[in-house]
C-alpha cells in the first residue's frame, strides 16, 4: 500500500473516531399523516425529512409517519412525493412531547422522482445536487414491459446501451460486456460480476423497481472502481403495508423479417413471461416473495433464452430508528449464443457451425443491511452482500466455465455538525474466481471514504469528498488509488439551481481483461496480466429548473481518460488482447426537459445528447459512441383509465467501429442512423386489473449497432397484471 | 389543440417512419470444394493457416503482386473440416469481378483484424488456391457479372493447391 493511501486511511479513521457515539439533547417526537390536498387520500411512500439533521422517514400505507429524537425547538420539515409539489414548513418541537400534524401535498402534472440517494449515499433533492442525476420512474419502466432494465435506460439523456453494455456520457465502447465503466448497484450494493467485471441485466428484477437513479459522471470518490463513467442504482420497491398478491402474465410476438431472403424460421416468434408475487406485513416484519419464468425464441437464430427466478425481501423494524433489511435473488438462465451473423445475406442466421451453441448462467445475490438513526445528528448503516455468478459455455469450439464469488461489506456514518453534513465509511470486498477460461484468481479491495456537504448559506452548498482504495489480485498485482471530488450547488431561486463539479475516477482491470485465454469462433484472445487501472478526470457545469409543469436540466461536461483499456489485435499473431492504449477526451452537452401542455392533459419529454468522443492517442474518434441522441416522448391520457404513449428515438450512426468497418468498395458492413418508434397503451378497468400494450420498433426499422448483429425488429407485447 | 398535436405527431412519424434502414444486399454466392483424402477429410497443407473467399474487380493490370492490394472483400474464414461449404460475398452490381479462394500463411484471424493497407503490403502472405472458372471453358478465368439487385448464385470454386495464376 502506498504511503499516501495509508495516510488517507488513517485520516478518515481519525475523522470517524471524532464522531460522537451519541448526543445528549432535549428531544421530542413528530407524528403525522400526509394527504393529497385535492382528494384527501393518504400518500403512502411520501418522504419526510428534518432539515439540518440526518432524520427522515417514509409515510406508511395509511400516509402516517412517526419521527422521534427531534431536537427541541424550531425545526424545518420538508415533504416530497413523486407527482406532488414539495412542501417545506417550520414546526416547534417541545421536550418529551409529541406533535401531531397533517400535511397536505398539492399534485403536480409531472411524475419524475426528485429525491435521490445515489449522488451522496443519502437522500438529496436533484435540484440541490452538485452532480447530474437522472431518474426513471416505476411507471415509466412498467409501461414499456421490458424484459430487462437496460431496455429503458436509453430514454435517459447521456445514457447509451450498446450490445447490452451501458455507457454514460460515452464512457464505454463495446467489449462484449467485459469491464463495465458504469457501476451497477441494486439498493446501493454492487452487482457487477467479479470475473468479467460486466453487468448481467437479467440479474436485476425488472418488475419490482421503485425507480432507477443514474449518476452521470465519475462516482469513484464514493463508490470506488468501475464508477469511472457513472453509477446506475436500481431502487427496489418497498414492502407495502397491506397484504397483496399479484400475478403478471406477459406475452410478446416478434414480427418476421419483411424481406423473404431474411426469413430464418417458419414458426411464429412468441415470447412469454409470468411472475407471481406476494407481500405481507405482520407487526414489525415485512416479507415480499416472488417467483417467475420467462422465455423467448429470440428474433435471430440462437437468440433464444429460458430463465426462472426467485426473489425475496425481508424487513424488520426494531424501532422507528433501527431497521434491518434483507434481499435475495436467484436466477437460472440458459440461452443461445450469437456472435455475429452468418452473412449479410442471412443477417438473422447464426454461422452454420455455431447453430446449437448455448450457455448456462446462474446468479445468486444476497444482501443484508442495518440502519440506525442514533440521534438527530448521527446515523449509521451497515450492509453486506454476496454475489455469485456461474456460467458454462457449450459452444461447438469452446467449452469453458467460470464461477465467481464476491462479498462486499460496508459501514457508513452520516454526521450533522453545524452547517456541515458529513458522510464517511469503510468498505471491504473479496473475490474468488474459479475458471478455466481465465484460471483461478482471488483478490480483495479495502476502501475508506469521506464526504462533507457544507451549507455555506441557505442557497449555496459546497461538497468535497475523497476515497482511498487499495486493491490486490493474487497478492501480486496491487493497485492504490486516491479519488477526490469537489462540487457546488447554488439555488438562484426555488425553481432554478446551478451546479458544478470536478472529480477523479478509476477502474481496476477485471480478471477477464487480464487473464482470458480462449478462442471463440475464429477470434483468439490472449491474456495480458500487466494491465494498469484506467483513470479519468471529469468536470461538469449544469443548470436545473423545476416547477409544477416544467422540469428541465442542461449540463456540459468534459472528461479526460488516461490508460483506457481497450481490446486490440496483436499484429504479430492476430490474437486479441486487452491493453492500456488510449488517452481519450470526451466532451459533450446533454439536455432534458419534461413539460405538460397547458389546457390539455398531454405530457411530453425531450432529451438530447451531443458527444465528441476523441481518442487522443490515435487522433481519431472513439468507437461505438453515438454523436447525437435525441429522444421525444408523449404521454396522452385519454381518460382516467386509458393512457396512450408515443416515443421516438434517434441515434446517429457510429463514426467508428472496431472489427468490421464499412467497406465502401462493396457496401459491406454499412451502418445507418437509428430511428425507432414505439407505442405504449395502458388500460385499468378496475382496482385489480391492469392491461398494458407495447409496440416497439413500430415501423420495422432495420439497423446494426454492433457489427454483424441486427437490431431487434418490431415486437408487440401484452401484459396483464391482476392484484388482489 | 389536441387534434392539432395528434395530427402533427402523426405527420412526423409518418415522415420519419418512411425510413426503412438496412435493406437486403446484393452480391454472389456459391460452393467451395476442397480436395479430400481417402476418408473424406479435407486435405489442407500444413504450411498454410486458413482460407477465405475473396474477390477483385477485373483489371488488365492484375498480377500476383498486385492482387492483394486490389482485394475488395473477404468472406468469413472457411471451415477446413468441411469438404464443401457455401460462401457469400457482398458486392455492387454492374461490375466484372474475379472470385478466388486465398490461403493465408499468417493466422487467418489477421485477415479480419489487420488493416487492409498492412495486408496488401505483404503479397507473400497469400496464396491463390482456387478461382471461379468460365462454366463453358473451365480452363479459363470466369467473370462474375450481374446487373439486377438479386444475389448471383452458382459461383462455385474448386480448390487446387498447385494452381497457376490465370494472369
Amino acid at each position: 500500500m502506498t504511503t499516501s493511501v495509508k495516510y488517507i486511511f488513517v485520516f478518515i479513521g481519525l475523522i470517524f473516531c471524532s464522531f460522537p457515539a451519541t448526543t445528549a439533547a432535549e428531544t421530542g417526537s413528530l407524528n403525522g399523516v400526509v394527504l393529497d390536498s385535492t382528494t384527501q387520500t393518504p400518500l403512502p411512500g411520501a418522504n419526510i425529512q428534518v432539515q439540518g439533521t440526518v432524520l427522515g422517514t417514509s409515510a406508511d400505507e395509511n400516509g402516517e409517519f412517526y419521527l422521534n429524537n427531534l431536537p427541541s425547538g424550531k425545526q424545518t420539515i420538508s415533504v416530497n412525493m413523486i407527482g406532488y409539489k414539495e412542501r417545506r414548513f417550520s414546526i416547534e418541537i417541545q421536550n418529551h412531547r409529541t406533535l401531531f400534524i397533517t400535511i397536505l401535498l398539492q399534485p403536480t402534472s409531472l411524475k419524475t422522482p426528485q429525491l435521490v440517494v445515489t449522488g451522496a449515499k443519502r437522500s438529496i433533492q436533484i435540484k440541490k445536487s452538485p452532480v447530474s442525476i437522472g431518474t426513471i420512474s416505476s411507471e415509466n419502466i412498467r409501461m414499456r414491459l421490458p424484459t430487462t432494465v437496460e431496455e429503458v435506460l436509453p430514454y435517459q439523456s447521456g445514457v447509451q446501451v450498446v450490445g447490452g453494455q451501458v455507457n454514460i456520457r460515452g464512457s464505454s465502447g463495446y467489449a462484449r460486456g467485459v469491464g463495465s465503466r458504469v457501476l451497477l448497484l441494486v439498493d446501493g450494493l454492487p452487482v457487477l460480476a467479479s470475473d468479467n467485471g460486466g453487468i448481467y441485466w437479467d440479474a436485476v428484477p425488472s418488475n419490482n423497481i421503485q425507480r432507477v437513479e443514474i449518476l452521470k459522471g465519475p462516482g469513484s470518490a464514493l463508490y470506488g472502481s468501475n464508477a469511472l463513467g457513472g453509477v446506475i442504482n436500481i431502487i427496489t420497491s418497498p414492502i407495502k403495508a397491506k397484504n397483496k398478491t399479484s400475478v403478471l402474465a406477459q406475452g410478446g410476438y416478434y414480427t418476421p423479417p419483411s424481406h423473404q431472403t431474411w426469413q430464418w424460421r417458419q414458426e411464429p416468434l412468441f415470447t412469454g413471461k409470468w411472475v407471481l408475487e406476494n407481500e405481507r406485513r405482520s407487526g414489525n416484519w415485512g416479507l415480499q416473495a416472488a417467483a417467475g419464468q420467462e422465455s423467448s425464441p429470440g428474433y435471430f437464430q440462437n437468440g433464444w433464452y429460458r430463465r426462472w427466478f426467485l426473489r425475496g425481501k425481508m424487513e424488520y423494524k426494531h424501532s422507528s430508528a433501527v431497521q434491518w433489511n434483507s434481499r435475495l435473488f436467484m436466477m437460472n438462465d440458459i440461452h443461445g449464443s450469437f456472435t455475429q451473423w452468418r452473412s449479410a445475406k442471412e443477417p438473422f442466421n447464426s454461422p452454420i457451425e455455431a447453430v446449437g451453441d448455448y450457455l448456462t448462467n446462474d446468479k445468486l445475490q444476497w444482501a443484508l443491511s442495518y440502519s440506525n438513526i442514533v440521534s438527530a445528528s448521527l446515523s449509521h448503516r451497515w450492509q453486506i452482500s454476496l454475489f455469485r455468478t456461474a456460467f458454462r459455455n457449450h459452444f461447438h469450439d469452446n467449452k469453458t466455465y467460470s464461477t465467481s464469488y464476491s462479498v462486499t461489506t460496508e459501514w457508513q456514518t452520516d454526521y450533522q455538525w453545524g452547517n456541515h453534513l458529513s458522510t464517511g465509511g469503510f468498505e471491504v470486498s473479496g473475490t474468488q474466481v474459479n475458471a478455466d477460461i481465465w484460471s483461478t484468481h482471488s483478490g480483495y479491495d479495502l476502501a475508506a471514504y469521506l464526504q462533507d456537504e457544507w451549507h455555506l448559506t441557505l442557497r449555496w452548498r459546497l461538497t468535497a469528498g475523497i476515497r482511498a482504495d487499495f486493491s490486490s489480485i493474487d497478492q501480486s498485482q496491487n493497485y492504490a488509488q486516491i479519488n477526490p471530488k469537489i462540487g457546488t450547488n447554488y439555488a438562484l431561486s426555488d425553481q432554478l439551481s446551478l451546479r458544478a463539479s470536478l472529480g477523479r475516477a478509476f477502474r481496476t482491470p477485471s480478471i477477464a481483461e487480464q487473464f482470458t485465454e480462449t478462442q471463440q469462433s475464429y477470434f483468439e484472445i490472449k491474456p495480458n496480466p500487466n494491465l494498469s487501472p484506467e483513470t479519468s478526470l471529469s468536470g461538469e457545469i449544469g443548470m436545473h429548473y423545476e416547477s409544477g409543469n416544467i422540469l428541465a436540466d442542461i449540463a456540459g461536461f468534459l472528461t479526460q481518460y488516461q490508460d483506457l483499456i481497450e481490446p486490440q489485435s496483436d499484429p504479430s499473431d492476430g490474437k486479441i488482447y486487452f491493453q492500456n492504449i488510449t488517452n481519450a477526451k470526451i466532451s459533450g452537452v446533454e439536455f432534458s426537459a419534461d413539460w405538460k401542455i397547458p389546457y390539455i392533459p398531454v405530457k411530453q419529454s425531450l432529451s438530447y445528447t451531443y458527444l465528441n468522443p476523441r481518442d487522443v492517442s490515435a487522433d481519431t474518434v472513439l468507437a461505438y459512441r453515438h454523436q447525437h441522441v435525441f429522444v421525444f416522448s408523449n404521454e396522452i391520457p385519454l381518460s382516467r383509465k386509458v393512457y396512450f404513449g408515443i416515443d421516438y428515438q434517434y441515434r446517429s450512426k457510429f463514426r467508428r467501429v472496431q472489427l468490421f468497418p464499412y467497406n465502401p468498395a462493396t457496401g459491406a458492413d454499412k451502418l445507418v442512423p437509428i430511428h425507432l418508434w414505439s407505442f405504449t397503451a395502458y388500460y385499468q378497468p378496475g382496482n385489480h386489473l391492469t392491461l398494458r400494450l407495447s409496440l416497439e420498433n413500430a415501423f420495422q426499422y432495420y439497423y446494426v449497432m454492433i457489427e454483424r448483429n441486427m437490431g431487434a425488429p418490431r415486437q408487440i407485447k401484452l401484459g396483464v397484471e391482476y392484484v388482489f | 389543440m389536441m387534434r392539432k398535436i395528434l395530427l402533427l405527431s402523426f405527420l412526423l412519424f409518418t415522415i420519419v417512419g418512411c425510413e426503412q434502414g438496412l435493406q437486403p444486399v446484393t452480391g454472389f454466392e456459391g460452393t467451395i470444394t476442397f480436395p479430400t483424402g481417402d476418408a473424406g477429410e479435407v486435405q489442407f497443407p500444413d504450411s498454410l493457416n486458413g482460407a477465405v473467399a475473396a474477390f477483385v474487380k477485373f483489371d488488365l493490370s492484375l498480377s500476383a503482386e498486385t492482387l492483394p492490394q486490389k482485394i475488395l472483400g473477404y468472406s468469413q474464414p472457411l471451415n477446413l473440416n468441411r469438404p464443401q461449404q457455401p460462401y457469400f460475398l457482398q458486392a455492387y452490381p454492374d461490375e466484372f469481378y474475379i472470385v478466388g479462394v486465398i490461403a493465408t500463411k499468417i493466422p487467418i484471424n489477421q485477415i479480419l483484424t489487420l488493416p487492409q493497407d498492412s495486408l496488401s503490403a505483404h503479397p507473400e502472405y497469400f496464396q491463390l488456391i482456387g478461382y471461379y472458372r468460365n462454366p463453358t471453358q473451365p480452363d479459363q478465368l470466369g467473370f462474375v457479372h450481374f446487373t439486377d439487385t438479386k444475389i448471383q448464385e452458382g459461383i462455385n470454386i474448386t480448390v487446387d493447391y498447385n494452381l497457376t495464376l490465370p494472369f
